[in-house]
């Protein structure tokens, strides 16, 4: 199930637990690098297959919870999994509302690690999938001229041809020629289609405007 | 020898007291001796020859003689009539009584015993007294010599004379006083024969047998440079009768020169004086002669005595009133009626009574000053008894006496009180140890016996039980008196009632270990916090690496060398974890302060281990500057860890508080003096204001809202604790603060 390229990421101050860490995931054939500081993390080219990153609360510097900060800022779909000596529950809530997959209480025990990991790389793989998707709409949506986008926001919040000609000012067939043109480029096969790709597009697609 | 002397003593006594016995068994023959007197009884020369002829008698052994004065009067009464009637007188008189010697003083009172009254004493001795020279040589060419001897009156006038020149040098003329009895007739004219031997040289003035008031007008008017010589007057020209004397009195008041007279019974009466003859050595002379006739003398074979020195006598009234020195008299001359100043006659009465008088000035004085000064004494004593007393009361103190001898205690009110006894309690030592508790009756004991010894003079704490139940704590201080009368020790001392002192000082001592306690709990909350974290790592890499080698086992084959370098790996840690559980458990030690030598380096690398496992140090960078070769320090590890820990959290905390959150803490150690090292904890703070500096290190000043200021307060105690300082400054530099302690050396700490 694991792509070949996928990569973990351990950033703990602690010498032996970094490497008791790298040393179980590579017991479970997964890629590792190990990290003293979140600095020396962030110093690293990023990593363009699937990864995830173990990340130690407390440490010198910069803390876990400050690298997932930066790592949120800088857009990164990378899954973070908070471990800590004793963990408190204000700080838990906070991790997992920034986005954390895992907030694990040292000792962890190895199957829990395991499996947040697999789960971290699976949803990073999502996420990166999701976030191709978006940008391959993105690219369809900006291949639209002008006129093609007005009349793809009016179809997809369910208004009729001869309609969108009256607000648009044109005539009927000029309008059926570009609704064809907007299928067409954004690769949409139904009325259904088209509007699934333009909520995925973000573009506002209610219909309170025809009422 | 005081025996032997006295003994001499009691001998000569005895033998004093035999010859007494002895004169007093032989009998004194009996003598009766005729005494004839030529005038009257009154006669000045008779009375003092009477005195000299009676003490002559009485002072012999020999004979017990009776004397019979008769006075012929025969100046006042000169015819024959009274001659034979006075012979007649004698002859009836004594017809039966056997007369055995016979005085006849003055040669008229002879010629009577020798003419009329021949034949009243027949055969009987006679002893002539008073009689010139020319009348006792006649009388011993005469045939009566037989019968008779006798004491010549040897009036030297040429003497005189010599004298009175000798005192008035330029003397011209002499004036001669006589009177008209045959006495009188006869001395007038043995004066006028002597000056006949200075016929030429002085002028005789006479004023012999001339009326008294012729005489005194006469001595008034003498030329200059004259002397008046004063035989005798009986009777004067006009036949007046006088006592001599008594009429030289008068002369002697009315002359304008001195006046000299020959007998001893004119000095007081205006004679200036010179050798005078004394009537009373005649009489005496007289006498002795009579008792050598009674003792069987013949008188013939006696011959006429007086050739007897007479005394120099001179009256010092008159040598004033004429002006002459008292160093022209001749040597040994007496001075009599030395009429003394008020202040030579009462010299020592006056000195006495000023002596006096100043002594009792000086006596009252300080009788009065001493009266004053005692007065004062006992006002202020008085005065210092009410303050002492007051003092004493206000204080709430007691007073006591102990006498070691007897045990008995004397003891005030206000100790009675302090004991829980009553006022009229019979109070001793052993009773008063019965009060205090059993614990402290040792200390009691011993307290007393060494202030008694004068080796203590500290106060004593103990505790007395009182009737209710209740404990009382009390503080005695004695100090022990001689006293000088009864040559013993005393104890007296003062009790106060410290209860409620030794009480507050037990709440307070309760309330600092309780805070100590609580402010250690929380500091190690947060070390235990930082050691939980610490903990972890190990337990979490051996977890891992045995969970990691299990794995590794279920592969087929199994990477041996991988599983080997997991196992050592596990071991390492576990080791490490183990190192940890140790700190932590000496951490929760809550024993005393435990010194042992100390590498201070060493404390502060641990330290700031725990500091930087902290979740507060995080954004904040710790620097050790540590000075190598330090020298060893005397302390407790774990104490001084926590100081260090206290001041990083405390500058971590400032730095927090002032948004300075990624700065740098610095520890810095070096050596302060020769006895010392010095740590230093330096942060970036905002620093210490003023205000603050001087309180930083007592307890519940915190500069933080959540801080219960006991972090420093603590940090203070310790190091206190362990005979260092700590103190708080501004760094020069820079922003920030800095906390620096020293601690002794373990050479600075023996010293």
């Amino acid at each position: 199930m694991t792509d070949s390229d996928a990569l973990v990421f351990v950033v703990d101050d602690d010498d032996s637990v970094r490497k008791a860490l790298a040393r179980l995931m590579r017991s479970v054939g997964l890629n590792v690098e190990t990290f003293g500081s979140a600095n020396e993390y962030l110093a690293r080219e990023p990593h363009p297959g699937p990864a995830c990153v173990i990340l130690d609360v407390r440490m010198p510097g910069l803390s876990g919870l400050d690298l997932q900060k930066e790592l949120a800022a800088s857009g990164s779909t990378l899954s973070v999994i908070f471990m800590t000596g004793h963990g408190t529950v204000p700080m838990s809530v906070q991790a997992m509302k920034a986005g954390a997959m895992e907030f694990l209480e040292k000792p962890i025990d190895d199957q829990t690690l395991i499996d947040a990991v697999h789960e971290a790389l699976k949803k990073n793989q999502q996420a990166r999938q999701k976030k191709a998707e978006l940008k391959e709409i993105h690219e369809r949506v900006n291949s639209l001229t002008s006129r093609e986008r007005e009349v793809f926001g009016l179809i997809v919040s369910g208004k009729l041809n001869k309609q969108i000609a009256f607000e648009l000012g044109t005539s009927e067939k000029t309008v059926k020629a570009q609704r064809a043109q907007v299928m067409k480029k954004m690769h949409a096969d139904s009325l259904a289609d088209l509007v699934r790709l333009a909520i995925k597009a973000g573009i506002n697609t209610t219909v309170d405007q025809a009422l | 020898m005081m025996q032997i002397q006295r003994g001499g003593f009691a001998a000569m006594w005895l033998i004093l007291l035999l010859v007494q016995l002895l004169s007093a068994a032989e009998p004194r023959e009996k003598k009766n001796v005729l005494v004839l007197y030529s005038e009257e009884k009154a006669h000045p020369g008779h009375e003092l020859t009477d005195r000299g002829i009676q003490e002559a008698f009485r002072s012999n052994k020999l004979f017990d003689v009776r004397l019979y004065p008769e006075y012929l009067d025969l100046s006042r009464f000169r015819g024959t009539a009274h001659l034979l009637t006075v012979a007649d007188y004698l002859h009836r008189k004594y017809a039966e009584l056997k007369i055995d010697a016979i005085i006849a003083v003055y040669p008229a009172a002879v010629d009577v015993l020798l003419g009329e009254t021949q034949e009243a004493f027949p055969g009987v001795p006679i002893v002539a007294c008073a009689v010139s020279r020319s009348y006792a040589e006649n009388l011993d060419n005469s045939t009566s010599r037989a019968l008779i001897t006798g004491v010549v009156m040897a009036e030297d006038i040429a003497g005189l004379l010599d004298t009175a020149l000798r005192l008035r040098p330029n003397t011209k003329s002499v004036a001669l006083i006589a009177g008209t009895t045959p006495n009188d007739a006869h001395s007038g004219q043995v004066f006028r024969e002597a000056l006949n031997h200075y016929a030429g040289k002085l002028e005789l003035i006479d004023l012999a047998k001339l009326p008294m008031a012729h005489i005194l007008a006469r001595v008034g008017s003498l030329p200059m440079d004259s002397i008046v010589l004063y035989s005798a007057i009986l009777e004067d020209g006009e036949g007046r009768g006088f006592v001599p004397r008594e009429a030289l009195s008068l002369i002697s008041q009315a002359s304008n020169a001195p006046v000299f007279g020959i007998y001893d019974t004119y000095m007081g009466y205006g004679i200036v004086g010179g050798t005078l003859v004394s009537f009373e050595r005649q009489g005496v002379e007289a006498a002795t002669l009579a008792l050598r006739i009674l003792g069987g003398e013949s008188p013939a074979s006696i011959p006429f005595a007086g050739d007897q020195t007479y005394p120099s006598l001179y009256d010092w009234r008159e040598l004033k009133r004429w002006n002459i020195s008292e160093t022209v008299l001749p040597p040994g001359s007496e001075i009599l009626y030395r009429q003394m100043s008020f202040w030579e006659k009462y010299k020592w009465v006056i000195i006495g009574l000023v002596a006096l008088v100043v002594i009792e000035t000086t006596l009252l004085f300080s009788l009065v000053t001493n009266l004053l000064l005692r007065r004062k004494a006992e006002r202020s004593l008085i005065e210092s008894e009410e303050l002492m007393r007051l003092a004493v009361s206000s204080a709430g103190a007691g007073l006591w006496s102990l006498e070691p001898g007897t045990g008995s205690i004397w003891a005030s009110d206000e100790t009675r009180a302090l004991l829980g006894i009553a006022l009229n309690e019979e109070l001793n030592f052993e009773r008063f140890l019965t009060l205090v508790l059993s614990e402290d009756r040792e200390t009691v004991s011993r307290a007393v016996e060494q202030t008694l010894q004068g080796k203590q003079d500290s106060p004593i704490e103990y505790r007395v039980g009182l009737p209710d139940g209740t404990v009382r704590w009390i503080a005695s201080r004695g100090r022990s008196q001689k006293l000088p009368a009864r040559e013993s020790i005393r104890l007296m001392g003062v009790s106060v009632d410290i209860t409620q002192r030794k009480q507050a000082t037990l709440e307070a001592q309760k309330h600092r270990d309780d805070l100590a306690r609580i402010s250690r709990l929380a500091s190690l909350g947060e070390l235990s916090a930082a050691l939980a974290h610490q903990i972890n790592q190990p337990l979490t890499a051996i977890l891992s690496n045995a969970q990691a080698a299990a794995r590794c086992l279920s592969k087929r084959p199994p990477d041996l060398d991988e599983i080997g370098e997991t196992l050592s790996d596990i071991i390492g840690d576990d080791k490490r974890a183990s190192d940890i559980i140790r700190r932590l458990r000496t951490l929760f030690r809550t024993g005393a302060v435990d010194f042992n030598p100390v590498d201070l380096n060493q404390v502060i690398r641990e330290a700031a281990g725990f500091a930087r496992d902290s979740e507060k140090l995080h954004r904040v960078s710790l620097v050790l500057d540590l000075e190598e070769g330090l020298p060893t320090v005397e302390g407790d590890v774990l104490h001084l860890e926590q100081v260090i820990f206290n001041l990083v959290t405390n500058g971590i905390e400032a730095m927090e508080g002032s948004g300075t959150e990624h700065g740098e803490i610095r520890i810095s150690t070096e050596r302060y003096d020769e006895d010392s090292a010095k740590v230093s904890v330096q942060d970036g703070g905002p620093g210490i204001d003023e205000m603050t500096q001087n309180q930083i290190f007592q307890a519940f000043r915190s500069t933080k809202p959540e801080g219960m200021g006991m972090g420093l307060s603590i940090c203070r105690t310790i190091i206190e604790a362990h005979g260092g300082r700590i103190w708080a400054e501004n760094c020069l530099d820079r922003s920030g603060a800095r906390f620096s302690f020293t601690i002794p050396t373990r050479k600075g700490r023996e010293r």
